[in-house]
């Protein structure tokens, strides 16, 4: 059972790879369909021919017969008064001819309206022959009507005589026997038999025909269509090469055909990808070697900068307000350079591959805590409270516990920046395989689109906000970088006007399989959230 | 499964439904007419449908209903039969035989109907003329009953009771041809038969109840053969006998004797070219391996004779000459090159021999014809010479030379025969003033003409060969009472009839024709010629109908009766033809 399930699944598979298959498969049951239906066609016409032909015949031997019965009826002298005798010498000879010639003979009558049929006996018939091979509508034409008819029967014999049934043609006619004055019926059975063998043989030979014929364009599409998809197998197996980073990877070109045509516009579209992909990344390196330097660089300065900034800035009571104030800006503008600078230089090492996880078993509850202690101060300046709802239990993941709370407290921060004094609810959730947080602000929300932008470098959505948290535009950046790092995910929601939810997914263990988020991306609440804005 | 998956089964499946209809023959269908051709009837007659019985009809109603329905063209007794009652309808047998009837008074009665006809003759079954019935006015009694509340006949006679005209338009003479008892010459019977399409079926059934004179003729049908319904012609003129019995298993010379007769039998009817007898559904092979023969097979067995000299033989200045085409030649024997005194000849049929009688009437000498010193009767020899008055003698194929001595006793009937001269005993006409006799070429009729008074008669009498040769009675063919006949000469005009010539007053004669059945000469009424001015006129002809017929004047002039014969040479003393 399992074998065939196998079977049956590698067959579908090579089914739904293989378009030979599917080309040749179609050819062939395309090919049946036509064949069948000339073969039909065919057929039928060879039938009709057959049946024209044997009943024209059949009328003629009949209507002769017939007429050669009236003759000799004819030349019975009318004194004689015997109608039994005349009955069976009229139709002996006939009987005889037709155990001759191959049909059967039946004399019925007197006719007439009220004539009882065949079975009520009283007839002569051909020996071995059924009477019930005389369909009753033939009779029931001959109790109202005379002229001669003709129709198809089933001519069936008495048993014991071994004889199978088989179609036929029985024909009618009338004669008056001049002993009685009175009409009767003689019906001629001719067999169908041989003209059943030669359209049998014409089928046989049709089907035979047609079997060969949808061999043969299996075989012929199969060596036609191997010609076309071999190129195109080659061209597929070099694409995938080339996808996975085997830039070398060429086709081999032989010929001038289209296939061959097809093989050089490959090549030359692959050499023009290699050398835009090798420009591309090494303008990537050279700027990200840019940024590290420049970083580094920068470092040495600024620490001298902010002895000297610490100074004045210890040293400000002293100071005229204007120079107060001034060595206050110096300070603050100063921690947002050391934070940009160490923002860039984390940003390099991720670029650099530099990035480490330090994992431990970390309690995502106790991270939401601790991040909504520490940006409280902050929440409560703008009048936000943020809060968390978690599980009653922990919710444990195995992590890089700096890195998540960075990644937490950069949601949390941006969630402040754009919450508009509402509240921030911090949702934690765990499951078997995973563990989640979401941070759901109710504020100006993102436009279409935008969700999948706020992770790219120094991105806003409004240029001309401040960032009033000291913000360097490179938060998201670096929480989606460690999320990658942990091999979880992290993504964005909103809409405007309704808020916005980051929800931050982890496997329980790093490198884990992770199919699904214990928190949904789209808040439970966004469709209320609509209906309370459109209902205002 | 996708609607379209059922889609396609379903388009399959009825494909191969229709493909698998489509490989087997119909065995049912409507019933189809064919339309039949024009009803075509080969027959020539008119026809006449007589009425069946009508409700309410007297009971002379129903008997003259009945006669009328007996007329029906073609000849059918189908509607007859239902003026009759059950149990009269069941065993009526009209084939038995034929009244005709020249006239018949209107039927009388109730409960028992009588007819009167007048003028009633009689065939029997075979149709043979058996001449008027005695008398021949006949009263039948039909007694009457009801049935189902109509009049219906309770008895009739087993016989189609007709009328004269009708008989005469359906019915028509012919020979049934039977075999001398050697097998030597076919005989002829007369016999009449319906005319058309039933012609052929009764001349076959007529020759297959064999024989009608066993002692002077034979059939080679077989005994216990029977014709399978009906003879058929083909319209290229074939006639298919078909017969039942012990025929496929007769000897080759059997078979070819009865194709003679057959042959000879339907050449009769004109619409028949050739023959083809069935065995038991078979074709019957001939000696030859012919399967179908002409109506000329046989020719040998001519009753008129096959091998009888065409010419015309005469006596000029007593010596015996040959006529060609108008031209004498006397003959090379010693009649023609001597004189023998001779008064009348008569040579056998193949003209090897010449009988002459001598001039008194009284002797007759038999000569060959040819001049050879040795052979048969190369010396004249006398075979006859005590007799009295000696008539024209005459000769059969069997070489019989037949003599009639008119002595005053009466005639005497003489026959030589193989250098045997014996008396022949012919009731009827030994003893009977015979003015002129004729034998038939077969041997097995002797004609002669009986002076009698009021009125001469004309009486055939049957030449038997079992035993000692002898006559049946004379039976009157032409003449007897109530007729004025003076018959001078007698001729043959077929085998089966004569011409007579007939003397009228004031020097006025006639010839006239008549069957040897003794059936009225109606049936041809072409063969009566008037002479003017000559009352002892002879007849020249020969049973063969293609010789030229002459009436010799008792001048000796040579009247031709047919357009385009030969021109005789006056001044013969006699003219004859063979035989």
């Amino acid at each position: 059972m399992r074998t065939a399930a196998g079977a049956l699944r590698r067959g579908l598979t090579f089914w739904r790879r293989s378009i030979q298959a599917r080309v040749v498969l179609s050819t062939v049951v395309l090919s049946a369909v036509v064949f069948g239906a000339v073969g039909w066609f065919l057929l039928q016409q060879t039938r009709a021919g057959l049946l024209d032909d044997r009943v024209k015949a059949v009328v003629a031997e009949a209507a002769t017969e017939t007429g050669d019965a009236e003759k000799r009826l004819a030349g019975v002298p009318g004194t004689e008064f015997d109608p039994d005798r005349q009955k069976s010498q009229l139709v002996k000879p006939i009987i005889e001819r037709g155990q001759t010639r191959g049909f059967s003979v039946i004399l019925s009558g007197p006719a007439g309206p009220d004539a009882a049929g065949l079975a009520a006996g009283g007839t002569i018939a051909s020996p071995d022959l059924d009477l019930g091979s005389v369909p009753a509508r033939l009779e029931e034409h001959f109790r109202q009507d005379s002229t001669t008819s003709w129709t198809y029967t089933r001519i069936s014999y008495l048993d014991g005589t071994n004889r199978p049934d088989e179609p036929g043609i029985v024909v009618g006619s009338r004669v008056q026997l001049p002993a009685d004055g009175q009409s009767y019926t003689i019906y001629y059975l001719f067999p169908l038999a041989q003209e059943q063998q030669t359209l049998d043989l014409v089928a046989r030979a049709l089907l035979t025909a047609g079997a060969l014929l949808l061999v043969l364009m299996g075989a012929v599409t199969w060596l036609v269509t191997q010609q076309v998809v071999t190129p195109i197998r080659l061209a597929r197996r070099v694409a995938e090469r080339l996808a996975a980073g085997q830039l070398e990877e060429r086709l081999r070109v032989a010929g001038d055909d289209d296939i061959a045509r097809l093989g050089t516009s490959f090549n030359q579209m692959a050499t023009n990808l290699q050398r835009q992909i090798r420009q591309l990344e090494e303008l990537s390196r050279v700027q990200r070697r840019f940024v590290s330097d420049v970083s580094h660089e920068l470092r040495t300065p600024l620490t001298t900068v902010r002895m000297a900034s610490d100074v004045l800035h210890d040293a400000r009571e002293k100071f005229d307000p204007a120079t107060a104030r001034s060595a206050e800006l110096l300070q603050t503008e100063l921690d947002r350079f050391e934070h940009l600078l160490s923002d860039l230089l984390e940003i390099s090492r991720f670029d650099a591959g530099a990035a480490v996880l330090e994992t431990d078993d970390v309690n995502l509850v106790d991270v939401a805590h601790r991040v909504v202690d520490v940006t409280r101060v902050l929440a409560e300046q703008r009048g936000i409270r943020v809060v968390v709802q978690s599980p009653h239990g922990p919710c444990l993941a195995e992590a890089d516990v700096r890195r998540v709370e960075r990644i937490v407290r950069n949601l949390v921060t941006n969630a402040i920046d754009h919450a508009e004094s509402h509240d921030i609810v911090v949702l934690v959730a765990g499951d078997a395989h995973s563990a989640a947080i979401a941070v759901r602000d109710y504020g100006v929300g993102l436009a279409p689109g935008e969700s999948a932008m706020v992770f790219n470098r120094f991105w806003r959505a409004d240029p001309a906000r401040a960032r009033t948290t000291g913000g360097t535009g490179l938060g998201l950046s670096i929480s989606l970088e460690d999320t990658h790092l942990h091999g979880g995910w992290l993504q964005a929601w909103g809409q405007p006007g309704a808020g916005a939810q980051f929800r931050l997914t982890l496997p329980r263990r790093v490198g884990g399989p992770l199919r699904q988020s214990p928190l949904p991306l789209v808040p439970s609440d966004a469709g209320l959230s609509r209906a309370a804005e459109s209902a205002s | 499964m996708s609607r379209r998956t059922v889609s396609w089964l379903a388009g399959g499946l009825l494909v191969a439904a229709a493909l698998s209809g489509c490989v087997s023959m119909p065995q049912s269908g409507e019933v189809q007419d064919v339309p039949g051709p024009p009803n075509s009837n080969t027959d020539d007659q008119f026809q006449f449908n007589p009425r069946p019985p009508l409700v309410g009809e007297t009971p002379t109603e129903t008997v003259d209903g009945w006669f009328e329905a007996m007329t029906a063209t073609p000849v059918s007794t189908v509607v007859a039969r239902q003026f009759l009652s059950s149990a009269q309808a069941a065993s009526w047998s009209p084939e038995d035989g034929i009244l005709t009837y020249d006239t018949a008074r209107t039927p009388q009665g109730f409960g028992t109907v009588n007819v009167t006809l007048f003028g009633v003759n009689r065939l029997d079954a075979r149709g043979q003329w058996l001449g008027p019935a005695d008398p021949d006015d006949l009263t039948l009694r039909f007694p009457m009953e009801p049935e189902d509340g109509q009049w219906r006949i309770t008895s009739v006679p087993d016989a189609l009771i007709v009328d004269e005209a009708w008989f005469e338009t359906s019915y028509q003479p012919a020979n049934l041809y039977f075999f001398n008892p050697n097998a030597r010459v076919l005989v002829p019977e007369p016999v009449f038969l319906p005319r058309g399409d039933q012609l052929p079926t009764s001349l076959v059934r007529g020759l297959l109840q064999g024989p009608i004179h066993s002692g002077l003729e034979r059939s080679f049908l077989p005994n216990n053969a029977a014709l399978d319904l009906a003879v058929t012609v083909t319209p290229d003129g074939v006639a298919q006998v078909p017969l039942r019995g012990d025929v496929g298993s007769l000897p080759a010379e059997t078979i070819d004797l009865m194709a003679d007769q057959l042959a000879w039998t339907l050449r009769q009817d004109p619409q028949i070219r050739s023959i083809q007898l069935l065995a038991d559904g078979e074709p019957l092979v001939l000696p030859g391996g012919a399967t179908e023969f002409g109506v000329d097979y046989g020719s040998a067995f001519d009753p008129a004779g096959r091998y009888a000299d065409e010419e015309l033989f005469g006596l000029r200045q007593g010596r015996v000459v040959r006529v060609v085409d108008g031209v004498e030649q006397p003959i090379t024997g010693p009649f023609g090159t001597k004189q023998y005194g001779l008064s009348d000849i008569s040579l056998n049929l193949d003209a090897s021999l010449v009988a002459g009688v001598g001039e008194s009437g009284t002797s007759v000498i038999l000569s060959s014809a040819f001049g050879s010193a040795s052979g048969l009767y190369a010396v004249p020899r006398t075979v006859m010479s005590d007799a009295v008055d000696l008539l024209h003698p005459a000769w059969d194929t069997a070489g019989r030379l037949w003599m009639v001595d008119r002595r005053p006793s009466g005639a005497v009937v003489s026959v030589f025969h193989n250098g045997t001269l014996e008396r022949v005993n012919v009731p009827g006409i030994s003893g009977e003033r015979v003015t002129d006799f004729l034998v038939s070429r077969d041997g097995t009729r002797l004609v002669a003409a009986l002076d009698e008074a009021p009125s001469d008669q004309v009486v055939v009498s049957r030449i038997l060969a079992t035993g000692r040769l002898h006559g049946t009675v004379a039976r009157p063919i032409v003449g007897g009472p109530g007729g004025l006949l003076r018959v001078r000469d007698l001729g043959w005009r077929t085998p089966t009839s004569i011409f007579f010539v007939n003397a009228i007053a004031g020097r006025q004669s006639e010839l006239r024709s008549a069957s040897v059945d003794g059936s009225p000469a109606t049936f041809d009424p072409q063969a009566v010629y008037s002479l003017q001015g000559d009352l002892d006129a002879q007849v020249i002809s020969s049973p063969r109908t293609e010789d030229p017929i002459y009436l010799q004047s008792s001048g000796g002039g040579f009247k031709a009766l047919l357009a385009n014969s030969p021109q005789l040479p006056t001044g013969l003393q006699v003219l004859h033809y063979v035989g």
